[in-house]
């Protein structure tokens, strides 16, 4: 084994080393990213919130399929009540929407046609009452259909469409993945590099003759090796958690280039800034608007977009929700030939502005 | 009256182990400077293959800058540097790779141990590390597992040093070794350093202290505004000073408070 093969080698082994020595340094950010993915799954995919639905019941029994119904929705916390209590529910903010079944509801005309009734509905704006106005339109529609057999002329079926991975998790995990990648390329070595510049670390690296390269490159692969690690673990628990499937080779490919793109930004800001708490301050300050583009990058005006599309964090978040929609390598290779030009210029910069001391 | 005497006992360094009459470091014209600021004025001398040689001076007379210009670790604005025959301005690298450097504040990854630091280091420079011998060298025998900032001062500087030999290096930069340290740590260094000189390294430092180069130096070069101002043995520069006239009082004492403190504190290293 050659002299700089066996130092880049033994560099690698000794800052993993160190980063399994400092767990919670080392994994806390990741750590928060699955919290935030846990919690995602039970905000957004849970039952959601019920409404209390008071129901005031005018009728001799006629109503009563009409109420099991309502009382079958998972939506609903049904009651019954008089006029004056459910008014003074609602009031109170004791039930969030009031159902009136006038008197005449499941009356029928000499003809032997029903009667047309209107059900009185209020509700307390801003509750799960006006949120689940829908689910009560839909179970009364639902009533009209199986027991008075009225079905409208026209009307629509509508069925989920099935892919690989739909809904908004496609947009979130995109966002998550590119923020361990900026935490994990900019930030740690934005922190790392001063803080070791500030020491006196690198200087007695330095005075061991080792080239820069080698040092700058053992970093990056523990780095990224770790960063990798922790991309695997978010990506199971999107997995486990969402059934999401991605394509692993174009997944690597675009997590390496990205890794060097953020490490180079990391590496130039810390041989720019030699203060170590001013190059973390200067690093979040970077990062975090990049990480804001890419939780948010659906939902960004078009005016900001045009101009954000052209970040790296735009095609890291364009590639992964292109992979998560079942793109393989070929299909993100614009996004993957951009990154290559990327990580050109900030490797080079961090080059050109790179001091052991 | 206070009797007159001139420096009476302490080692003038002793007779170097093997000198070569090749010189190992050859700086001629040094120049550096820093904006407006000359800190190295055309500096020249030798250091020969064997001996002890050191810097002395006040503050910001230039030692730091340059030890570390001949180490090859501060680029070199003018003169030149050779290094066992090697250009230190072309090569400074195969300069740093090759001689054994203790910094004046020598600072190692954390959450490593003695050992594996050791280990590291030896995979640097290419070589393989002999921990326990290395750190028994050193007096710190049994410690490979514990991390450097458990370490007392002097423990730590003598791990420097411990690093600073992995190479087995001919030429050792010890940039103000004992700064800082407790009179025995102080004593237990200058052992080690007068071990290594008899091994037959040449030793380049720079101190503060001028008992410390009186008692270590075989030569050392005295240092203003950056400039050499006289460069001989200690002895010599002694004689010097007396044959041009100067005198001091000087009451004779047995002992001095140094001795009075060693002899009630003891010699052993206070350090677990």
């Amino acid at each position: 084994m050659s002299k700089q093969v066996r130092a880049y080698a033994s560099l690698t082994a000794a800052n993993l080393k160190m980063y399994l020595r400092n767990p919670v340094a080392s994994s806390s950010l990741f750590l928060a990213l699955i919290v935030l993915l846990v919690l995602y799954k039970v905000v957004f995919d849970g039952p959601g919130p019920r409404a209390k639905l008071v129901i005031v019941d005018a009728t001799s029994g006629s109503a009563a399929v009409l109420v099991q119904d309502l009382r079958a929705v998972q939506a609903f916390d049904v009651t019954e009540a008089s006029p004056q209590v459910a008014k003074a529910q609602l009031t109170e903010g004791a039930a969030d929407l009031e159902v009136v079944i006038p008197a005449g509801f499941g009356q029928r005309d000499t003809s032997g046609r029903p009667v047309p009734v209107q059900l009185e509905v209020t509700y307390r704006p801003g509750t799960a009452g006006e949120t689940t106005l829908a689910q009560l339109k839909a179970t009364v529609d639902g009533y009209d259909e199986s027991v008075l057999h009225e079905v409208p002329a026209v009307s629509i079926a509508a069925a989920p469409l099935h892919i690989r991975s739909a809904g908004p998790i496609d947009f979130l995990l995109p966002g998550i993945v590119a923020f361990n990648i900026i935490g994990s390329g900019l930030m740690v070595a934005a922190g790392t590099f001063s803080s070791y510049k500030s020491t006196g670390v690198l200087r007695r690296l330095k005075a061991t003759g080792i080239s820069p390269s080698i040092f700058v490159l053992s970093h990056a692969s523990s780095s990224f090796v770790l960063g990798a690690i922790q991309t695997a673990a978010i990506l199971v628990a999107a997995g486990l958690l969402f059934n999401v499937h991605l394509d692993l080779a174009a997944l690597f490919v675009l997590r390496v280039l990205a890794y060097l793109v953020f490490l180079g930004v990391g590496l130039a800001i810390s041989g720019w800034i030699k203060d170590p708490q001013r190059a973390t301050a200067v690093s979040q300050s970077v990062a975090f608007p990049l990480i804001f583009i890419a939780l948010l990058s659906s939902a960004l005006p078009s005016g900001i977009s045009e101009v954000t599309r052209y970040l790296p964090v735009s095609y890291v978040t364009d590639g992964i929700q292109q992979i998560g929609q079942g793109a393989s390598l070929g299909g993100v290779e614009p996004d993957l030939v951009a990154l290559v030009l990327w990580a050109a210029v900030a490797l080079a910069a961090a080059g050109r502005v790179f001091r052991w001391e | 009256m206070p009797e007159q005497l001139i420096a009476s006992a302490p080692s003038m360094g002793g007779s170097p182990a093997v000198l070569d009459h090749a010189p190992l470091v050859v700086a001629r014209d040094l120049e550096k400077s820093y904006g407006d600021v000359r800190a190295v004025r055309g500096v020249s001398f030798d250091v020969k293959r064997g001996e002890v040689f050191g810097l002395l001076g006040p503050n910001g007379a230039g030692k730091t800058t340059i030890l570390e210009m001949v180490e090859g670790m501060l680029r070199i604005d003018g003169g030149s540097v050779m290094v066992d025959g090697v250009d230190v301005s072309r090569q400074p690298e195969r300069v740093r790779s090759s001689i054994g450097i203790a910094l004046q504040k020598s600072a190692f990854f954390e959450r490593l141990a003695l050992g594996e630091l050791l280990r590291l280091f030896a995979d640097l420079y290419g070589n393989t590390a002999m921990v326990d011998e290395l750190l028994g060298r050193v007096g710190l025998q049994g410690l490979a597992r514990r991390q450097v900032k458990t370490l007392s001062g002097g423990q730590q500087q003598r791990f420097a040093v411990a690093v600073a030999l992995i190479n087995d290096p001919a030429l050792l930069f010890l940039d103000e070794p004992t700064t800082g340290l407790d009179p025995q740590a102080r004593r237990n260094l200058w052992d080690l350093i007068s071990r290594l000189r008899a091994d037959g390294r040449s030793i380049f430092l720079t101190t503060h202290y001028m008992e410390e180069a009186q008692h270590l130096c075989d030569r050392v070069a005295i240092l203003d505004s950056g400039r050499i101002l006289a460069l001989d043995t200690p002895l010599a520069l002694v004689q010097k000073l007396v044959e041009s006239g100067f005198h001091k009082d000087v009451v004779v004492w047995p002992a001095d408070l140094e001795d009075v403190y060693l002899d009630i504190t003891g010699k052993n290293l206070r350090e677990s």
